[in-house]
């Protein structure tokens, strides 16, 4: 049996964690572990080393950019495809260009693509 | 459990949150309105961010826009790191809409789910 693709979300905000792992799990069958905040984020990052993470930007203590540049910094886990969610792309252009991460997903997202979306950026 | 009853029961638990962040913003404006505050500055525009694309994603266009207007004017109070008196009555008077709106669309999603019941039953 295959290995389901396997999934980190790391965001503040509950509702919103647990749209997103419903919509991945229900529509296209990937296994979602999810985290609270930065801290909690990377520590689950090196427990798991999922296939791809997906983080979200605006984040109280430790924010995306932070959590992305210590996934880079890190060999065991800088391998691993970062995808972000913003809504800010105007106005962190340049940090979402220099931020290491695979891609970026706009908020608002339509629950229904994002899996598409995560694929088509992360190859 | 079937998906659309998984997604019934997380639009539910996000309405019936809306109260609680809406009064959240609500303190924290209360304590902006006396002068700029570094905590609840950030408080009020990560609540009022986070909201905007929380809502949206849940198909609640509404909220999104109140929440948008509140998460820029939060921004610019932490760029500024001042309130002006006639920003925090706008703060105010969108945070009231934004309320409303809320009851409206937590009226819906409780129809909906009753909906839900009884198609089930």
């Amino acid at each position: 049996m295959d290995t389901p693709f396997r999934v980190l979300l790391i965001d503040d905000d509950a509702d919103l964690r647990k749209l997103i792992k419903l919509t991945l799990e229900f529509t296209a069958g990937w296994e979602v572990a999810t985290a609270g905040d930065g801290a909690a984020g990377l520590e689950e990052a090196r427990r798991q080393k999922p296939d791809v993470i997906v983080l979200d930007v605006m984040m109280p203590v430790m924010d995306g950019y932070e959590v992305c540049r210590r996934l880079k910094q890190d060999p065991a886990l800088a391998a691993i495809p970062v995808v972000l969610l913003t809504a800010r792309k105007e106005q962190d252009e340049e940090r979402l260009r220099t931020s290491g991460a695979a891609g970026v997903v706009l908020k608002p997202f339509d629950p229904e693509g994002l899996a598409a979306r995560i694929r088509e950026l992360v190859g | 459990m079937r998906p659309e009853d998984a997604f019934a029961e997380v639009r539910l638990e996000f309405a019936t949150g809306l109260s609680e962040r809406v009064r959240t913003m609500r303190q924290a404006l209360a304590v902006l309105a006396q002068g700029y505050d570094q905590a609840m500055g950030e408080l009020f525009y990560l609540r009022a961010h986070a909201l905007k694309g929380t809502a949206a994603s849940f198909g609640a266009p509404e909220l999104a826009g109140h929440a948008a207007l509140l998460a820029d004017l939060g921004r610019r109070w932490m760029e500024r790191r001042q309130v002006a008196p006639e920003e925090s009555a706008r703060a105010g008077a969108e945070l009231e809409r934004l309320g409303s709106a809320v009851e409206r669309y937590q009226a819906s999603v409780r129809l909906a789910e009753l909906d839900g019941e009884a198609t089930q039953s």
